[in-house]
């Protein structure tokens, strides 16, 4: 199960300014960068209880010097609610009852089909009134062709280009040319791990799209090459250890059965040997008297073979010295 | 929620059977102590009943289970006694002070 919402609202939260400069150029440019706080989504479970919430990443932020809220939610259903536009206008209102500061809602839709254009605005008219419009900004992805984002240096487009429209063949391609940008944007290793595993959800490749894959990447440059290796690699390794702790617990099980099998019987062996040694040892004492320390150890330390031996032996033994010569003959 | 990506799906294959291998080496070890030690006790708790058994006439079933039950070395323990008691009483008394 994939957990959408959850990686594209860490996507979102983690690249915030990424993908408000990628897709909001004009608001970008005004955006005071250091004033970005994002809420917590407490406060809107409270305006409407019961229902299912509808804002995944709630941001407050100075824009054009005004306090200004983003509201920002991810739609990733392929059929659209015919209420969509209605709930989100309801949840600005909620919102705006509460903050009253201008607010900007902005809804991705990331299903790959169907790829009609999804609605933006909300009206309420009566009779031939027209008495509101509300619009809210849409980033539909299956809109948006891959190409277009090939060359911008941007961790938010290399990410959702795995969600763009794509023909089928060209899956093997986006991949790769997705973790090429992903590799050269100079990224930490926890951001770059985000952004590849986001990729790799969306893009998994089936065996003969990892073929097409393959051969591709044997044809860009080599140290290109090697900084996508290199994403892979990390993962592959993060995976090897994974496998061992699993490998290892499910030996560990496996193992302990099997021993506990191979021990139990090893256990009835040594303790019947070792009941039957005490037996006969106390058979000889009851008709030689006291054996010492060590004609008992030693008694103790025969196989279960000499000690069936002995114990027939023993019927014909008429001193201590009996025993003596019988145990220096084995 | 931690993501597994596909190629970490390969390396957790790739890393499995060293892992078990490993662990099986452990379990097999583990196992194999707990085993002996069973084995042991089982043995112990069958010839020490049936050594009773032939000195005291059949015992109950719950004086059979309590035995059973018992430690290798509380078995050990019960062995050499027995071989002075004359009566179920003495059993009695011997396994109330276990």
């Amino acid at each position: 199960m994939i957990d959408h919402d959850s990686l594209f609202k860490k996507l979102i939260q983690n690249f915030f300014l990424d993908f408000i400069e990628l897709f909001f150029p004009d608001i970008s440019d005004v955006l005071d960068k250091d004033s970005i706080t994002f809420l917590p989504q407490e406060i809107l479970t409270d305006v409407r209880k019961g229902e299912k919430k509808i804002i995944d990443v709630l941001v407050q932020a100075k824009y054009k010097n005004e306090t200004t809220l983003f509201i920002i939610h991810i739609e990733h259903q392929s059929y659209i609610q015919k209420d969509f536009s209605e709930r989100m206008f309801l949840y600005f209102a909620d919102l705006f009852k509460i903050y009253g500061i201008p607010i900007i809602p902005i809804v991705i839709f990331s299903h790959d089909a169907p790829l009609t254009i999804q609605p933006s605005s909300f009206n309420i008219s009566a009779g031939t009134k027209s008495v509101m419009q509300f619009d809210y900004q849409v980033v539909q992805l299956n809109q948006l062709n891959w190409q277009d984002f090939v060359n911008i240096q941007n961790p938010v487009a290399s990410a959702l280009m795995s969600k763009m429209k794509m023909g089928a063949s060209e899956r093997p391609m986006v991949k790769l040319i997705s973790l090429q940008v992903l590799a050269s944007l100079g990224l930490n290793a926890a951001q770059v791990g985000q952004i590849s595993g986001f990729i790799d959800t969306y893009l998994k490749l089936n065996t003969e799209e990892e073929e097409v894959f393959n051969s591709q990447i044997a044809t860009i440059e080599s140290e290109k090459k090697e900084q996508v290796m290199e994403i892979v690699t990390s993962w592959m390794e993060k995976g090897i250890e994974k496998g061992k702790e699993l490998g290892r617990e499910e030996g560990r099980e496996e193992g302990r059965e099997e021993g506990r099998e191979e021990g139990m019987q090893l256990g009835m062996q040594l303790g019947e040997q070792s009941g039957t040694a005490k037996l006969i040892i106390h058979l000889l004492q009851c008709r030689f008297g006291n054996l010492n320390q060590s004609q008992q150890e030693r008694i103790q330390g025969l196989s279960a073979k000499r000690l069936e031996e002995l114990g027939e032996a023993l019927l014909d033994f008429n001193s201590i010295t009996d025993l003596k010569h019988w145990l220096a003959r084995v | 929620m931690e993501i597994v990506t596909s190629w970490m799906e390969k390396g957790i294959e790739l890393g499995w059977e060293e892992g078990f291998k490993i662990g099986w080496e452990e379990g097999f070890k583990l196992g194999m102590q707990e085993g002996v030690e069973l084995g042991r006790q089982s043995a112990a708790a069958t010839l020490v009943l049936c050594l009773l058994q032939r000195r005291l006439g059949s015992l109950s079933q719950s004086q059979q289970e309590r035995i059973q039950v018992l430690s290798t070395e509380r078995l050990e323990e019960l062995w050499d006694a027995l071989l002075d008691f004359n009566s179920i009483t003495d059993l009695e008394n011997r396994l109330a002070r276990i």
